[in-house]
């Protein structure tokens, strides 16, 4: 289990704009790392996938979710789940860090309209490959049944929290004490 | 106790309702026996298998689903036969489905009681609103209920009601700075938001901490600020009950003068045990409380035993808001807006409550975008843009007993070869009419609150609160058990169940089922 990040103590005020800064330097480091990757050879089952193999994909999902940095252990769980079923899996992520080195495109901000973006199989990987990370689950949640494809990657790491981590909490967890609530947060303002 | 019993009273069930029940009698010095179907499981667990389950919207999803006692997500486990899918949340270990509630704690009003008297439709209740009561009072004090005893609760802006005989056990929580902001925009269009009493204390009350937004009320309170049927089942133990898990009654055995003298249980072992009482409670929940009956071909001289089945079936409505509300914060609902909970108009269609949720949306907004395709930086910015202002109505409405609504025992068998259910449902006319008042309303919301709609064609939807399917009333010809909750055929069989209610109106259930719980443990120790 991971243990969540304490939270703000009394929801101060994040600075987006700084934090993104931060995020698109470190990727042209992350986007470098692709180029060796795309020209390798490919495993044939996720159990086989090489050190190499999950390495580049750590990068090229650190490229596709803007962050400079993901954990490894999670990177090779979404790997896992998004190739169990679909050998091909592998050769689709080749594929797919090939165009975007074609199309140069080394931070996500240049991604929109491009001809990956363009192209509907790849951005369906793209969307796949993201919605894993933040989720925390791949496959399609089926409601009113126990029965359904979908696998657990990661509950607090989970992507769609951060962007709300310093207002609301990851439920489970607490942010402050009782009656909190009846304040704006601190953020209010410039939300 | 009487060397002839195994036990003064036998409970099937040890879930909120069987639970209490089993207490009450414990504490006034009879000896009982709580069966329970399902295993017993500690908080944390539940916590963790929900941290690590990749279905955080099914509620079911963290708790244990077994051969021999599934929840009701199990795809073999509830077959439907009409045009609803019937299917609501539902669990089987020791504390039952109160594990996953919302601990939405309303009473019925006085007019609730009457809907055939006053307005021509559907049944009464047997008895008076003032009968039930001190019952109600005692059963916020167990649950340990939070609310505020000042407003008009049936959403009319008049005194305070329904009225009550002592204030709530516990002041309500703060009102979050979401239902502030809406309260203010609502109310100038007419709109009474009412905050919601509930079991999620405000102060250490009973062993438990206060609450402290969590947010995580559905499918597991971390802490246990929120009630659940676990609680009563450990203070039952506690006051002497012998509590037999792993335990599932499958047949209620009849002897001499109509009454019932055993019960036989069966245990995944294989074994199987008879065991007897003088008066016996059946409290497995409002689905396999009258598939127990039915198997056992008791208590049903009226032919009502799983028909007059309701839920308060619903809709609902999610939008964008024009300003940062920031949903999530607190529990995961607090109130909503009562303008038809009672009126003249229930002689035309049924009434409506709206309910604004306020679980953190992080899940449903990603998805969303990430359905449209957004990615990149603009994800990020997104996700916090619309999560600020996400609104979620959720909806009910009223349902009439309709006798074609029904559960069955099925021809599936679960691992001890007991058959599992069958349910044909369909929504009446009556709850179509509410509909319409209910779209209605979601457009002025829309406009008040100049909101993007997201969705407000969901489809009707199962809200979990299971009424009519053994249904009360005051002649043994048309209801299978009367104002006391005792059935109509056997003398010393009583019913805890939300299944006796007659009138569903539109608040969740529950605590009406506990008062009632209670009270049939008075009435069972005034005759042992
Ligand atoms: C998601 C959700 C939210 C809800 N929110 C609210 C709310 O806010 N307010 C509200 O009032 N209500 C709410 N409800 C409804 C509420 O959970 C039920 O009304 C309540 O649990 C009924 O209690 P019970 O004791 O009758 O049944 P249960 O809680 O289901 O307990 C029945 C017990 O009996 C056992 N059992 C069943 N068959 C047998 C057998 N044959 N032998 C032995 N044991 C057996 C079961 O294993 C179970 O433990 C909600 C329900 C859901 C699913
Ligand atoms: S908000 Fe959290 S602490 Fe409060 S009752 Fe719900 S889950 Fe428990």
């Amino acid at each position: 289990m991971h243990v969540p990040p304490a939270p703000s103590p009394a929801d101060a005020p994040s600075s987006p704009s700084r934090r993104r800064l931060i995020v698109s330097a470190s990727l042209v480091a992350a986007g470098a790392a692709l180029l060796p990757w795309s020209r390798m050879a490919y495993a044939q089952s996720p159990a086989q996938a090489s050190p190499a193999e999950l390495a580049g994909f750590l990068a090229l999902s650190c490229l596709l979710t803007s962050r400079p940095h993901l954990d490894a252990a999670l990177s090779q769980r979404v790997f896992v789940a998004l190739a169990d079923g679909d050998r091909n899996f592998g050769f689709k992520v080749r594929s797919l860090a090939d165009a975007l080195g074609r199309a140069g495109i080394t931070d996500m901000k240049a991604f929109k309209d491009s001809a990956v973006d363009k192209d509907p199989d790849s951005k369906a990987l793209v969307v796949l490959i993201v919605s894993a990370w933040y989720h925390g689950y791949t496959g399609t949640p089926k409601s009113l049944t126990s029965v359904d494809d979908t696998r657990f990657i990661t509950y607090t790491e989970a992507l769609m929290f951060a962007p709300t981590r310093d207002v609301t909490v990851i439920p489970t967890y607490a942010r402050a004490g009782t009656d909190y609530w009846a304040h704006p947060p601190a953020s209010i303002a410039t939300d | 106790m009487n060397p002839q019993y195994d036990a003064d009273v036998i409970v099937i069930g040890s879930g909120a309702l069987g639970s209490n029940a089993a207490y009450e009698l414990a504490k006034l010095g009879r000896s009982v026996i709580m069966l329970e179907a399902g295993s017993r499981i500690p908080r944390w667990k539940i916590v963790e298998n929900f941290r690590t389950s990749s279905r955080k919207s099914n509620f079911n999803d963290p708790y244990p689903n077994e051969p021999w006692a599934h929840t009701s997500y199990d795809p073999d486990y509830i077959e439907n036969t009409g045009s609803f899918n019937f299917k609501p949340g539902m669990l089987k270990l020791v504390g039952g489905t109160t594990w996953h509630w919302a601990a939405a704690c309303w009473r019925y009003l006085p007019n609730d009681m009457k809907l055939k008297t006053l307005y021509g439709v559907g049944r009464d209740w047997p008895i008076e609103y003032s009968e039930l009561e001190p019952y109600y009072q005692r059963a916020e004090e167990a649950l340990g209920v939070s609310g505020n005893g000042d407003e008009d609760q049936s959403g009319q802006a008049g005194k305070p009601w329904p009225p009550r005989s002592r204030p709530y056990p516990l002041p309500p929580e703060a009102t979050t700075y979401m239902n502030q902001r809406l309260n203010e925009r609502l109310a100038k269009e007419g709109y009474h938001y009412i905050h919601e009493p509930n079991g999620r204390v405000t102060r250490p009350y009973d062993g438990r901490p206060a609450c402290c937004g969590n947010n995580n009320c559905m499918p597991v309170c971390p802490i246990g600020a929120m009630y659940s049927g676990d609680m009563h089942a450990t203070h039952a133990e506690k006051a002497g009950v012998k509590l037999l898990t792993e335990s599932t009654a499958y047949k209620l055995e009849k002897g001499a003068g109509g009454r019932i003298v055993a019960v036989h249980y069966k245990k995944p072992t294989g074994e199987d045990i008879r065991i007897t009482a003088r008066y016996f409670v059946v409290a497995a929940h409002g689905l396999e409380t009258p598939k127990l009956l039915l198997i056992s071909g008791v208590a049903n001289s009226s032919d009502q035993v799983g028909r007059n089945l309701m839920d308060h079936t619903g809709i609902g409505l999610t939008m964008i808001a024009d300003e940062p509300l920031w949903p999530g914060r607190g529990a995961v609902q607090q109130g909503g807006i009562f303008n038809w909970r009672d009126g003249d108009f229930r002689k035309q269609h049924s009434a409506v409550k709206h309910s604004m949720a306020n679980a953190v949306p992080n899940l449903a907004v990603t998805n969303r975008l990430l359905h449209k395709g957004v990615v990149g930086p603009e994800l990020d910015e997104r996700i916090r843009h619309d999560a600020a202002r996400w609104v979620d109505v959720g909806t009910v409405f009223e349902m009439l007993p309709e006798a074609g609504n029904r559960v069955t025992p099925s021809d599936k068998k679960d691992a001890l070869g007991i058959p599992m259910l069958r349910v044909n449902y369909d929504v009446g006319d009556y709850t179509k009419a509410g509909k319409v008042i209910a779209k209605q309303d979601y457009a002025k919301f829309a406009k008040i609150l100049n909101a993007e709609v997201i969705e407000d064609e969901t489809g009707w939807q199962n809200r979990d609160h299971i009424m009519g399917s053994v249904i009360m009333g005051s002649d043994a010809k048309d209801s299978v058990v009367n104002s006391e909750c005792r059935t109509f055929d056997h003398d010393n069989l009583f019913l805890a169940t939300t299944g006796v209610i007659p009138a569903s109106g539109v608040i969740n259930p529950t605590l009406t089922g506990v008062a009632l719980s209670i009270r049939i443990a008075d009435t069972i120790h005034r005759e042992l």
